[in-house]
């Protein structure tokens, strides 16, 4: 029995050991809430990283005596390889920097359009970076991280962004998982959720006495964000690449601010284009992903108004059809919306008025969905609809003659008919309002 | 002493452990989409070899392998037989302690020496080969509940929470049988060396003629809950993806990210594995101990601390390394240890148990 107890004293006391030699302490951690990379000089890469202060941010602005109050710091740094660029950012941060909870990873245009195979590459391998993680393109420069607004973390924000960004019905999420599932898998191409950043003035309304003041307009998007600062030397303490989001009264510093606006398109692993706004949703419909938004129709019953509809849900059946030397896709879309918004007077209770919308609807979706199909086709010539895909899944052998010619050849010119199938399921909470 | 259902128990979860994590059958071989088809012919010959060890093992109550073997084979033939699979077993478990740290230090803790994390395996495994079946037995129903609750709420999470499937699983057969059964193979040695611990554990075992049912029950669970496993790889990370990584059910896991309540699940998963890893390792030494004893006639307990004692070295060292990761659920490795163990154990004794009972014995 004494030895026995001795064993599994030993047994416990080497268990419990073992963990000894990689242990870090969470208050020596320097966490990376997201991550972008840009193109730099040559081959080179600059990583920008959003390094969040724990302690700062559990207790508010007051922290604790000795250490800094702010709750982020952005640490940018270039070097042939994301590893090498990180560990120069090692060399200024006192934690250890810890890229284990990166939720956001932007890509600049310029470095997509090159192919991003290096950098799926490192995040695949290191272990410690999570495959949920959302793999954004920034038509920009991507070392420009969003600004907090909302909450603390401009990680966070940019999160939330993504989430909301869906009930637009024009974007969509897409994680390194999925991307690398589109990268491996035959017939189907990347994308990823297209971003923009942008030169913003503060949005926040000020409430002065009786008067409410709005300070600007809230975005302007024709003026990108000037993300070309030299790397040279160091930084002024107040430089926004150092503290981009160092609240300031005088108005000369204003950080940018990150908008999703639409999808990016791959092919391989290069960036091909972006589809934006009505295009992106005309894509979104194609593959039965629009989750929520909202669609404007003319009013059937000839007011000259719009009426507005929340889309619900939609789906998408996509079949193939493979006749001799003949490929078409056959693509049946089913939609549901309610009426959010319609004129005075419009019951629409009626159902001939609710069939008249239906068809208006269909039109619609069809019109943008076949705009879409059109340019990514023609101009883009990338198979983000994964039609390949269908082809190869049905016929393994036909999929191995055609995969060469597919993007080049075949998709271009590939027959795809779309049927629309709009529904309106709800009316709102009222048929109709009640007037004199 | 052990009952039927506790030898489901362990057998289940050993096999469960062995795969889960590396998932032969999307690693090894090129089956691809396919690969859902070899976890069932793995499974189906897995249970033909092994009903005809628990077969034996039924018709020789209160004795192990080292024991029926030598009255069957006499001393030098039931020697050899028992120490091929004794041997294996063993072998198997220095490997599996030497993988799991490999594994940590490869992708959590890289600082870490290996022995430092394999010997408190193996010395965990020591204490529980030390404490004998009865208590292996009664610590497999509580790790079976917590690996199978682990398992089933990863699976559910992963399948709700993460990411579009992109990948289906069609084409079936696209590139003939070949793949399929090649990728078949590392899965199916690992069902045989999990489900054969029937000859040893078989010794502990109450109401005998359970046993085959037991154990055939337990490759046919663990085959559904890797049926599962690997559907889920495939279509969430896309078969080539897959077959990329070291270990896809930890890629697979890593997908999965609910905010605010489980942001690492394949942290989660990597604890379940470890867990069975150094149950499935304790079975393994138990097993080994108990056929060299019975073999030679020595107490288990005396083999199992000079078992740990020689493999103290090599589970902390590097040279053993080359035996592990891909090489070791390689296929020609897996497929020629498979044929010995069939040919060299358990051909002949079956063989012999024919030719005795024909002739009238018992």
């Amino acid at each position: 029995m004494r030895r026995i107890g001795l064993t599994a004293l030993i047994v416990f006391l080497a268990l419990g050991c073992s963990g000894c030699w990689d242990s870090v302490e969470i208050e020596e951690v320097a966490i990376v809430g997201s991550m972008s990379i840009d193109k730099g000089q040559g081959d080179h890469v600059v990583v920008s990283l959003e390094v969040i202060n724990p302690s700062a941010l559990a207790s508010g602005t007051q922290g604790p005596i000795g250490e800094s109050p702010v709750v982020s710091v952005m640490t940018r740094d270039e070097a042939n390889t994301i590893p090498a660029a990180i560990t120069s950012a090692q060399r200024r941060t006192p934690r250890k920097i810890c890229t284990g909870l990166v939720g956001t990873i932007v890509i600049g245009q310029a470095l997509a359009r090159e192919g991003v195979g290096k950098i799926i590459d490192y995040l695949v391998r290191n272990a410690t970076v999570r495959s949920s993680a959302t793999l954004t393109t920034c038509d920009t420069g991507a070392g420009l991280l969003q600004r907090p607004f909302m909450f603390p973390l401009p990680s966070r924000t940019l999160a939330g962004l993504g989430e909301s960004a869906l009930a637009s019905g024009m974007t969509i999420t897409v994680t390194l998982c999925e991307f690398m599932a589109r990268l491996s898998e035959p017939g189907i191409e990347p994308i990823t959720m297209h971003t923009v950043g942008r030169k913003t003035k503060d949005v926040q309304v000020k409430r002065q006495g009786d008067e409410v003041k709005q300070t600007d307009p809230a975005v302007m998007r024709e003026q990108p964000i000037d993300v070309d600062v030299s790397l040279d030397g160091e930084l002024p303490p107040d430089s926004p690449i150092l503290n981009p989001y160092k609240e300031t009264s005088s108005g000369e510093f204003v950080p940018g601010t990150t908008i999703n606006i639409g999808i990016a398109a791959y092919r391989g692993d290069k960036l091909v284009g972006f589809l934006d706004d009505h295009e992106a949703r005309g894509y979104l419909w194609t593959v039965g992903r629009v989750e929520q938004g909202t669609i404007e129709v003319d009013d059937p019953g000839g007011s000259g108004k719009k009426i507005a509809l929340g889309i619900i849900r939609s789906s998408a059946s996509v079949k193939p059809v493979i006749d001799d030397d003949l490929i078409r896709m056959d693509v049946e879309l089913h939609v549901d919306l309610e009426t959010r918004e319609a004129p005075m007077h419009t019951n629409v209770n009626n159902q001939t008025l609710v069939q008249a919308l239906e068809d208006s609807l269909d039109a619609l979706i069809l019109r943008e969905a076949r705009a879409t199909l059109n340019r990514v086709q023609k101009e883009l010539k990338t198979d983000i609809y994964g039609f390949g895909n269908k082809v190869y899944r049905k016929d393994p052998k036909l999929w191995a003659e055609l995969e060469p010619r597919w993007n080049e050849e075949i998709f271009p010119n590939l027959e795809v008919n779309i049927q629309v199938k709009s529904r309106v399921r709800a009316p709102g909470s009222a048929y109709s309002v009640a007037n004199r | 002493m052990i009952n039927p259902r506790q030898l489901f128990f362990i057998i289940a979860l050993t096999r469960i452990s062995a795969l889960l994590v590396l998932l032969p059958v999307v690693t090894a071989g090129n089956a691809l989409q396919d690969a859902w088809i070899s976890v069932i012919v793995a499974t189906v010959v897995a249970i033909l070899f092994v009903w005809l060890g628990a077969y034996l093992a039924m018709k020789h109550p209160g004795k192990s392998l080292g024991q029926f073997s030598r009255d069957l084979l006499g001393k030098t033939g039931g020697a050899i037989t028992t120490g091929l699979l004794a041997i294996s077993f063993y072998v198997l478990c220095l490997i599996r302690t030497r993988l799991v740290s490999l594994v940590i230090i490869s992708h959590f803790m890289p600082k870490t020496p290996g022995w430092a994390l394999a010997i408190p395996v193996l010395l965990t495994a020591f204490y529980g080969a030390m404490m004998g079946p009865d208590t292996v037995g009664r610590a497999s129903e509580f790790l079976f509940t917590v690996m199978a609750l682990i398992i089933v709420v990863s699976m559910v999470m992963s399948y709700v929470w993460s990411a579009e499937r992109v990948a289906g699983l069609k084409p079936v057969l696209s590139r003939g049988l070949r793949p399929v059964f090649g990728a078949a193979v590392p899965a199916a040695f690992l069902g045989l060396m999990s489900g054969l611990r029937v000859l040893a554990l078989g010794r502990f075992t109450v109401e005998e003629h359970k046993m085959p049912k037991a154990t055939a029950l337990a490759l046919l669970v663990s085959g559904l809950v890797l049926l599962v496993v690997t559907i889920d790889v495939l279509t969430t990370l896309g078969p080539a993806q897959a077959q990329a990584y070291v270990m896809p059910v930890l890629a697979l896991a890593s997908s999965v990210f609910i905010e605010g309540i489980l942001e690492r699940l394949d942290l989660v998963l990597m604890t379940a594995w470890v867990l069975g890893i150094t149950f499935d390792v304790t079975v393994l030494l138990a097993s080994s101990s108990i056929l060299i004893g019975d073999s030679l006639g020595i107490g288990h307990r005396k083999v199992a601390a000079a078992l740990f004692l020689l493999g103290v070295v090599p589970v902390s060292h590097r040279f053993t390394d080359i035996f592990v990761m891909r090489q070791l659920h390689s296929i020609p490795v897996t497929g020629i240890w498979s044929a010995a163990i069939c040919v060299g154990t358990l051909a002949p004794v079956f063989i012999a148990y024919l030719i005795k009972k024909r002739r009238g014995g018992s």
